[in-house]
């Protein structure tokens, strides 16, 4: 039964390519990249009559030359894998320009099945379309559709049925190409049987004249006179210029021109064209150059305002779940000795910490991920494009990097992964790499409690401007950087020009909307969770092993072994508590508290506590009378009293060991071995251990100074264990972390504070992006340098800012006042650097 | 390199040579001006990706926005292009 169908999808950006896919595959769909480069496929099935059907949806293309990687990629995918038939979608409402792709998927021989897709635009702007005629004309089935309301999905797939099963080879549409003719037949007897192209003879003669070079690679490597056929061609190309007054692609392009005017002119009559429509009068407004740079910072302040500030809104509803399913999973795990925990439950929570911290930003990536699919489907994204093309173009960046670098927080507070995934609708190579490149500098939201945390402390008289410092600081780093990559790396890479469609405003479906925020959250959280988790235990494994001491051990176990002896003691002087007599009676009764807290925690309706605490006591009135002595109880007082001590000593030593491990640690070692290099930085061991961390993710940065700087008594045990809820570590948590930092770094400065800020600026990405990285980019070799670079270059800058301070006797605030100027200066001057010609 | 043409190329489409020398561009031209293109001298690259979108000479246009610097904004029959301003310095245009 299985007979598996090939069917590509095909058709110019904007015609409803993707609506049309999701109309036929329904849910059932994956995306990955073409191999080796930074396009996106999307694959997905449907099956029709028994017959399984897996249908790639091209990368949209207005035409098949060789001169971008998308129409590369969608060329080669028809000819290499040969699909059985290839839907072309186009818009109907547009038919001219549309029929220029469609000319040029028939001359390649393949069998073809039109989508005329959105009848309904057409219909609203009174045209009148005669599918049937458009049949005849191209001899290929054409199947009016409207992708948004479904319709046509079974003609559609009838069709297509109805083409992978055909075996008589049908006579395509041919196109007369006039007084070429002589020269094509002539080519084409040469290659016939030659070339191993899957491709017509005459579309690889007309390709030739075009000079289409890689056609002329194929015929060079493949035809056994290659070398020679091709300085024929050459020659025959020179003689039919001067005959035609024009270059020979000129007149090809031309003369597909003339016929899909004249098979329009007769498929359609369209009553209206050219007329400004309600899509133009709006541009008037949007892409005004006065009044459309404003309504695009609303537009982007909105989309941070409702994202980030609301969906953190969010996340204190979300939160209180994902800590719940580390309670019960905490619950299920061997519990907590005395002194350190068993290994299984520090490992699993560890994991599960880390996958929560990235869990806990689904409400931010629905919201952004919603409002983009606003944007998109109303057609903002290219206003904006053409709104900023002209300044990131000087950067070597393109329109289209406005959404990635947004995304990626320009101003304080993105997320790098959405903003990467974003970079795919950068239609140029060259500014698409660049832009995946530079987007992990921009702020992300983890960055944000490290700067909170270091300007609380070290600028605390120039809040304001530090921040700002920090959040175009970046941006400033991020353009020199984009263009130093254009004139270095990158300088072989693609560049288009930009040209490109600017599609009227459609208005959104809510549908769409939400089933694109869906789909997209769900590829974050998959593509991430997996990641993360698996990182996170290479990372503990790092941060855990060789492990304590047996002597430590030792000197730990005589502390804590007295303490309890103590509190026994005073257990045993009260008859009612006289059956608290072992360790492991202790350490029940911390198990026993742990619990009573996490039920309470965020309890405060008095009610529910009261209905806790009862099953708190029926579970064992004993521990619940010493960790709440009812009033007037003294035993119980005193015994409770007792407790709290051992409480404090339990947690001083469990601290000590924690500090202990992480010295011992391999994380500790190397950071202590990168210390004479880092200390130019003005970084030292514990900071480059926190630095080390945040390579999983950054938030682990402020949660591992947490628990390098110890807090001294008293403090909750939750608040340095790990990746709290953001907020918690940014409010609650640093509050304290900012004191015990200025305390025990008495020899840190705002000098090496500056100095850190600024490498975690511009610090490698996190695993999360690393990964999208090499997702988008396609190669390893793109995620290693994005890696490899942006270290280099935090550790520039901060050694700059760091020694360079020192010599010249600077503090943070003058370092940060000089340090922007010559940022700022090399923004502009980079920015003067001709842009390379793009047109070629 | 300039390539004039004299000739017809098929059905009701009429080709002119650009009027010499002072021959405006593309970019010179204001928003709300309409006017034919009559000839292009971008590489073949930018020329077939114009031609794709329906820009070759012969092809009425109208400027929906030209803000002075960045891309301009085209109406091209039913289509709306934008064309980095490097690229319209290339586009030779007649007034209509
Ligand atoms: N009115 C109308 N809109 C459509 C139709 N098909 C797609 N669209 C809309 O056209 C826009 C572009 O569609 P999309 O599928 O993303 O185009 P692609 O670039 O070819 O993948 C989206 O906003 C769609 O909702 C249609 O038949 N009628
Ligand atoms: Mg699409």
């Amino acid at each position: 039964m299985s007979n598996k169908t090939l069917v590509a999808l095909a058709g110019q950006p904007n015609a409803g390519k993707s609506t049309i896919f999701n109309m036929l595959t329904g849910a059932r769909q994956h995306v990955a990249n073409y191999p080796g480069v930074t396009v996106e496929k999307k694959v997905g099935f449907f099956s029709h009559n028994g017959t399984s059907v897996e249908l790639v949806d091209l990368p949209g293309t207005y035409s098949l030359t060789s001169y971008s990687l998308e129409e590369r990629v969608a060329r080669d995918f028809i000819l290499k894998d040969s699909p059985a038939v290839v839907v072309n979608v186009a818009d109907a409402s547009n038919l001219k320009r549309h029929l220029f792709l469609t000319f040029q998927l028939l001359e390649m021989g393949v069998p073809v099945v039109v989508a005329l897709n959105m009848m309904d635009v057409a219909e609203s702007r009174k045209q009148k379309i005669n599918p049937s005629l458009l049949e005849e004309k191209l001899g290929a089935p054409v199947i009016p559709t409207v992708g948004r309301k479904g319709t046509g999905r079974k003609k559609l797939k009838e069709a297509l049925a109805g083409e992978a099963s055909r075996h008589d080879s049908s006579a395509p549409m041919r196109i007369d190409y006039g007084p070429l003719e002589n020269s094509i037949e002539e080519l084409e007897q040469k290659l016939e049987g030659q070339v191993q192209a899957n491709a017509p003879s005459r579309w690889l003669a007309v390709k030739l004249l075009e000079n289409d070079r890689v056609v002329r690679e194929v015929v060079k490597t493949q035809h056994p006179e290659g070398q020679v056929l091709l300085e024929q061609v050459d020659e025959m190309r020179a003689g039919l210029e001067k005959q035609l007054e024009m270059p020979v692609d000129q007149f090809l392009e031309q003369r597909r021109y003339e016929l899909a005017s004249f098979i329009a002119e007769e498929c359609v009559y369209a009553p209206e064209e050219g007329k400004a429509t309600l899509s133009d009068k709006a541009d008037r407004i949007i892409c005004n150059r006065f009044l459309g740079y404003p309504i695009l910072i609303a537009v982007m302040y909105l989309m941070y305002y409702l994202s980030i500030e609301l969906g953190y809104e969010l996340t204190n509803y979300t939160w209180p779940a994902l800590a719940w399913v580390r309670e019960v999973v905490a619950g299920l795990l061997p519990a907590e000795g005395f002194i350190t925990d068993p290994m299984l439950r520090s490992l699993i929570l560890w994991v599960v910490d880390s996958v929560n911290a990235l869990l806990n930003y689904i409400p931010i990536f629905l919201i952004l991920f919603a409002y983009i699919a606003i944007l998109e489907d109303l057609g903002y994204m290219p206003r904006m494009a053409f709104l900023l093309d002209a300044f990131f173009r000087r950067y070597g960046l393109h329109g289209q990097s406005t959404l990635p670098m947004v995304l990626g927080g320009v101003y304080v507070g993105g997320c790098a992964v959405p903003g990467v995934m974003a970079c795919r609708a950068v239609p140029d190579e060259r500014a698409r790499l660049a832009t995946i490149l530079v987007v992990p500098m921009m702020n992300c939201l983890a960055k944000v409690p490290l700067y909170v945390l270091l300007i609380g402390i070290y600028f605390a008289a120039y809040k304001g401007q530090a921040m700002f410092f920090i959040a175009t600081i970046t941006v400033l780093m991020a353009l020199t950087t984009a263009k130093l990559l254009n004139l270095t790396v990158l300088k072989d890479k693609e560049s288009a020009p930009f040209i490109m469609e600017m599609p009227p405003y459609h208005f959104p479906t809510l549908g769409n909307i939400i089933r694109r925020a869906i789909e997209r959250t769900w590829i974050y959280v998959k593509k991430i969770t997996t990641v993360v988790a698996a990182v996170s235990v290479i990372l503990f494994v790092l941060m855990q092993f060789p492990g304590i001491s047996d002597e430590q051990r030792t000197d730990l176990e005589t502390q804590a072994t007295e303490a309890q002896e103590t509190f026994l003691a005073v257990a045993a002087e009260h008859e009612a508590f006289s059956e608290l007599d072992t360790a492991e009676e202790i350490d029940a009764l911390f198990d026993f508290a742990g619990r009573y807290k996490s039920a309470r925690m965020g309890v405060s309706d008095e009610d529910v506590a009261a209905a806790i605490d009862a099953d708190f006591q029926a579970e064992n009135a004993l521990f619940f009378s010493v960790i709440k002595p009812t009033r007037g109880d003294d035993a119980a007082k005193a015994v409770n009293r007792a407790y709290k001590k051992l409480r404090r000593v339990r947690l001083t030593v469990r601290k000590e060991a924690k500090e202990i491990t992480i010295n011992n640690s391999f994380l500790g070692t190397a950071g202590r071995w990168m210390e004479p290099a880092s200390q130019y930085a003005g970084f030292n061991w514990r900071v480059n251990v926190a630095l080390l961390s945040a390579l999983a993710a950054k938030e682990n940065t402020v949660a591992t100074l947490g628990a390098l700087y110890q807090p001294s008594e008293g403090e909750v045990e939750e608040g340095a264990e790990g990746q709290d809820n953001l907020a918690a570590t940014s409010e609650g948590g640093t509050a304290t972390l900012e004191q015990r930092m200025a305390e025990q770094e008495s020899g840190f400065t705002s000098l090496h504070a500056l100095a850190l800020m600024l490498f975690m600026a511009l610090y490698p990405p996190c695993m999360a992006t690393t990964m999208i990285v090499k997702v988008q980019s396609g190669a390893w070799k793109w995620m290693i340098f994005s890696l490899v670079y942006m270290i280099g270059l935090g550790a520039a800058v901060s050694t700059l800012v760091y020694t360079g301070g020192s010599l010249l006797g600077f503090d943070g605030i003058q370092a940060m006042a000089w340090f922007y100027g010559l940022a700022l200066a090399a923004t502009v001057i980079t920015g003067l650097f001709k842009p390379q010609p793009t047109d070629i | 390199m300039r390539w004039k043409r004299r000739r017809k190329h098929g059905q009701g489409f009429t080709q002119e040579t650009c009027a010499k020398d002072e021959t405006p561009a593309l970019n010179s031209l204001r928003t709300g001006s309409t006017a034919k293109v009559c000839g292009i001298r971008a590489g073949s690259n930018a020329r077939s990706r114009l031609a794709s979108l329906g820009l070759i000479p012969g092809s009425l246009l109208l400027v929906v926005a030209n803000p002075g610097i960045g891309p301009l904004l085209l109406s091209v029959g039913e289509s709306r292009l934008m064309v980095e301003r490097g690229i319209a310095t290339k586009v030779l245009v007649e007034q209509v």
